[in-house]
C-alpha cells in the first residue's frame, strides 16, 4: 500500500459519514411534520436535509480550499524544520513546496467529515428537545421557524 | 531554532482559536457536548491516520529542534495529539464563520437549512 492508497480509505469514511446524512430520517421527517402547526412551511434542520444543502456545502468546499492552502504553506515549513519526514518511496512524488499531494486529503477528510459529524449530531443529540430549549433558554440556537425574536424586538 | 516552538505555536493557535469560539460562539462555545464529541472524533481519526501511516513506514519522526522530543509511540511525536487537535478545532471554526458569512450575505436561508447561530448573530456585527 502507498500513502494515497491510505488516503483513500480515510476519504472514503468521510464519504460514507456524509452519505448517511444525506439520508433523511423517517422520524424526523415525522416530527417535521406534525411540529409545523402555524409555521410557514420551511422544513426545520430535524429533517434530515442540512448535508443536501447548497450552502452547507458551499462552506464545506471554502473551508477546505482555506485548509487545503495552509497545508500547503504549513507543511512546507515544517517539513523543512524537520518535524517529520517520509518514506519517499511510498509517496507519488508530486509535491506542492515540499509539502506531498498526499497530505492534501487530511484538509479535505477534516473539512467534509467533522463538520458532516456535526450535523448529525445535532440532529441525533435531541431532536425533540430543541423547539422547548428556545424558548426557555436564550442562549439556545433558535429555529429558523419559530417566530420567537425577543431580542430584536424588545 | 528554540526547542519547544512547534508545541508553543499550536498552543498559542489553540488558545486564539478558543477565544474566537468564544467570543462567537463558533463550536464549543456554541453546544459543548456537541463540539466535544466531534474534536474527540477527529482526534480519535487523524491519530490512527498516523498509526496507520506510521505502521507502514510511510512517516517517521524528524530531529529539528522545534520539537521537544516526547514520543507518544515510536515516531508519534507529542506535539501530534496537539497538532490533530488543533485541525479539527480550525475545522469547525472555519466551517462556522464560512457559514455565518454566508447566511449573512444571503437573503434568506434556503430551504431545508436551518441557521443554528441565529440567536448570536448580532455579535459578528
Amino acid at each position: 500500500m502507498t500513502y494515497l492508497g491510505l488516503d483513500a480509505v480515510f476519504v472514503a469514511v468521510a464519504a460514507v459519514v456524509v452519505l448517511v446524512g444525506t439520508v433523511p430520517r423517517r422520524s424526523a421527517r415525522r416530527a417535521d411534520r406534525t411540529s409545523r402547526r402555524g409555521a410557514p412551511a420551511r422544513p426545520s434542520r430535524t429533517d434530515g436535509r442540512a448535508l443536501t444543502n447548497r450552502r452547507w456545502w458551499l462552506a464545506t468546499a471554502v473551508t477546505a480550499a482555506a485548509l487545503m492552502v495552509l497545508t500547503a504553506v504549513f507543511d512546507t515549513v515544517m517539513i523543512r524544520a524537520d518535524l517529520f519526514r517520509y518514506d519517499t518511496s511510498a509517496l507519488i512524488g508530486l509535491r506542492i513546496g515540499l509539502t506531498p499531494v498526499e497530505d492534501l486529503a487530511w484538509p479535505l477528510v477534516a473539512a467534509v467529515l467533522l463538520p458532516a459529524l456535526w450535523e448529525l449530531l445535532g440532529r441525533s443529540l435531541r431532536p425533540r428537545t430543541r423547539r422547548s430549549a428556545v424558548r426557555t433558554s436564550p442562549r439556545a440556537p433558535a429555529h429558523s421557524e419559530a417566530p420567537t425574536r425577543p431580542l430584536e424586538t424588545p | 531554532m528554540i526547542r519547544g516552538l512547534y508545541l508553543g505555536a499550536l498552543v498559542v493557535s489553540l488558545a486564539s482559536m478558543a477565544v474566537m469560539d468564544r467570543r462567537w460562539r463558533l463550536f464549543l462555545w456554541a453546544d459543548a457536548w456537541r463540539g466535544a464529541i466531534v474534536l474527540l472524533a477527529g482526534i480519535v481519526v487523524f491519530l490512527s491516520w498516523d498509526a496507520a501511516a506510521i505502521r507502514l513506514g510511510f512517516f517517521e519522526r524528524g530531529h529539528g529542534q522545534a520539537l521537544v522530543g516526547v514520543e507518544l509511540a515510536p515516531h508519534l511525536p507529542v506535539e501530534e495529539l496537539f497538532f490533530v487537535t488543533f485541525l479539527g478545532y480550525l475545522t469547525m471554526i472555519g466551517h462556522a464563520l464560512v457559514r455565518r458569512l454566508l447566511d449573512r450575505s444571503g437573503a434568506e436561508p434556503e430551504a431545508g437549512y436551518e441557521d443554528e447561530h441565529g440567536a448570536h448573530r448580532e455579535a459578528l456585527r
